[in-house]
């Protein structure tokens, strides 16, 4: 049951000219399970989610999501099959209000204003935002801007989350409270699909994890295992230390 | 408790609004001089162009210089279709509004492509092949143009052939006007208008959160064409003359684009002020001074975009909001200050 493949990512490959940003990748998500993606950067995390969410077309492979590929469908299209994804550099609407923000992205399944408003309420009161729905975009800090994006992500009723170091930029304090923020979406069940560099969240909230190295996929196993794979400490902790 | 109800509902904004919609419609009545009348039209008919412009310009940020074309190509069927005997200038005036979306259809299909400047050069491109189309021929189709000289419209004064005297056009534009306001307050307060601005913004994330964004901003080029054409053809039936340099001309384009983003574009009442205040003094320096002057008033025009763009970006009205809430803002703190001291 819990091995239903939701998504899968088939031979995947883009080339940049010459660089090979994602070499032959082979991925799949189980609905309703926390993925990991790891990797130095560079290894073409963020552009593999990039394909995944139709921002960049794949030079060759397919990428099936519910039984339907969708590697040469545009953004828009796949956001409204089921997939939502955050930015690793935040992309507000600056000239927005927060709860505008997650309205603009409730609007796809809502179209009528006052019931997108709604869900959107909702929404961004789960993410403990909402003393900030009237704040602009551009005044926002980055904290609140990541919890934006995750609503935003979220009132388009995704089937599939896709967030892109969320972590990134953040201090500890604020780290363990989008932690349980985090923790929070799991529970509702959706598929998720988390990069991160923070091995802790890893750790807490992926059921596996893939790890990438300069566009090649090297390991796939549970978070613990995963860290104890040779290669991974390689490419991560750096050839020196493991030799030592 | 209703009362309280009502208050909510009825914010001094309203009043405002009403006030000026009242204003508005007495102002033939108070001023019958022809000549102010004449400026009122002049200056009605811009800040209906310019609130045209500000679906695409504004709501959707895609600076579309060229689109003074469709004013001309509303302009140019409406004359043409009745002068060539199809029927009243008012069907033509329609005709000349769907013909504009269909150009703005095909034109803007690859513009949109483009981003930023390219496709605000692609639209003037566009002005100028169909300025010089116009220019360069005497008759287009069998239909007589006659080139740079342009068409007289004769006068009969029968508002069939959309002609009624100078307070009926006032009222007619002024109508218009109202019509184009409440249409941006749908666009803007609906589902397209939250999608527009975040087109505006950014168009990456647009994407990922569902939004078709060469449908939407297809859809504001359009309806703005559309409203911008049924202005050119009324307008041009109170000059009595449509010509290639009033209608097709850059000048009238940068005019609209200009006065909309003084006044503040991508605001509901931005492009009226904007024109509102521009246009009135653009109108009494010219008739003032004489024509002379008019490259001192571009000159002038230069240099109050430069400083709005620079430290008013949401242009006057939005300066006008800044001042306002300030003073509130002054006012209520001596308010509170003065209970301090009276709780003292």
């Amino acid at each position: 049951m819990s091995e239903e493949r939701i998504i899968v990512v088939d031979h995947l490959t883009k080339r940049f000219g010459g660089l090979k940003a994602v070499d032959d990748v082979s991925i799949h998500l189980n609905r309703g399970e926390t993925l990991g993606l790891i990797g130095a950067n560079g290894a073409g995390k963020t552009t593999l989610f990039n394909m995944i969410s139709g921002v960049l077309k794949p030079t060759s492979g397919t990428i099936t999501f519910d039984g339907v590929e969708i590697q040469k469908k545009k953004a828009h299209e796949i956001c409204k099959m089921g997939i939502g994804r955050t930015y690793q550099i935040v992309q507000p609407f600056t000239t927005l209000t927060l709860l505008e923000n997650v309205l603009a992205g409730a609007l796809m399944r809502h179209p009528r204003v006052a019931d997108a408003r709604e869900v959107a309420e909702g929404i961004i009161d789960m993410l403990g935002i909402s003393h900030l729905k009237n704040t602009k975009g551009a005044s926002l800090t980055l904290i609140q801007l990541k919890r934006m994006e995750i609503a935003r992500a979220l009132a388009t009723e995704p089937k599939v989350l896709l967030l892109d170091e969320v972590m990134a930029g953040l201090n500890p304090g604020e780290r363990v409270e989008l932690l349980e923020t985090m923790q929070k979406i799991k529970e509702t069940g959706i598929s998720i699909i988390i990069i991160e560099h923070i091995m802790k969240v890893i750790m807490t909230l992926a059921d596996r994890a893939y790890v990438l190295n300069q566009g090649c996929l090297i390991a796939e196993d549970t978070p613990q295992k995963v860290m104890e794979h040779p290669e991974v400490i390689k490419s991560y902790i750096g050839e020196r230390h493991y030799a030592s | 408790m209703s009362k309280t109800l009502l208050k909510d509902k009825i914010a001094p904004k309203h009043i405002l609004v009403l006030a000026l919609l009242v204003l508005a419609f007495l102002f033939p009545q108070i001023v019958t001089q022809p000549y102010f009348i004449q400026i009122a039209i002049t200056v009605l008919i811009y800040c209906y162009w310019s609130s045209a412009w500000n679906i695409i310009g504004g709501y959707a940020g895609q600076f579309a210089l060229g689109n003074g074309v469709y004013i001309g190509i509303g302009a140019y069927v409406a004359v043409l279709f009745h002068q060539e005997g199809f029927g009243s200038p008012w069907i033509g005036m329609v005709l000349g509004g769907v013909i504009s979306v269909m150009f703005a259809f095909i034109i803007s299909k690859p513009c949109f492509k483009l981003r930023g400047t390219y496709f605000s050069l692609a639209t003037v491109a566009f002005l100028h092949i169909v300025r010089y189309i116009i220019l360069g021929f005497n008759s287009i189709f069998g239909m007589e143009t006659n080139g740079g000289m342009g068409i007289m419209i004769p006068y009969t004064g029968r508002w069939q052939d959309m002609q009624f005297g100078k307070e009926g056009f006032y009222y007619v534009i002024l109508v218009m006007l109202v019509l184009i306001l409440v249409v941006s307050n749908v666009i803007r307060t609906s589902k397209m208008g939250y999608y527009l601005s975040a087109i505006k913004t950014n168009q990456g994330a647009a994407s990922t959160i569902g939004i078709n964004v060469p449908k939407y901003k297809m859809m504001a080029q359009c309806i703005s064409a559309f409203c911008l054409a049924l202005g050119g053809a009324v307008y041009v039936h109170f000059l009595l003359n449509v010509s290639p340099y009033d209608v097709f001309g850059y000048d009238l384009s940068l005019e609209i684009m200009i006065y909309c983003v003084i006044g503040g574009s991508g605001t509901l009442w931005g492009p009226v002020f904007g024109a509102l205040v521009l246009g009135i003094i653009n109108e009494t320096l010219r008739v003032q001074l004489g024509s002379d002057i008019a490259p001192l008033a571009s000159a002038f025009y230069g240099v109050a975009l430069i400083l709005i763009v620079r430290f008013a970006p949401g242009g006057l009205y939005q300066l006008g909001q800044m001042l306002i809430n300030k003073i509130k803002g002054s006012l209520g703190k001596k308010k509170s200050e003065t209970k301090e001291v009276s709780v003292q």
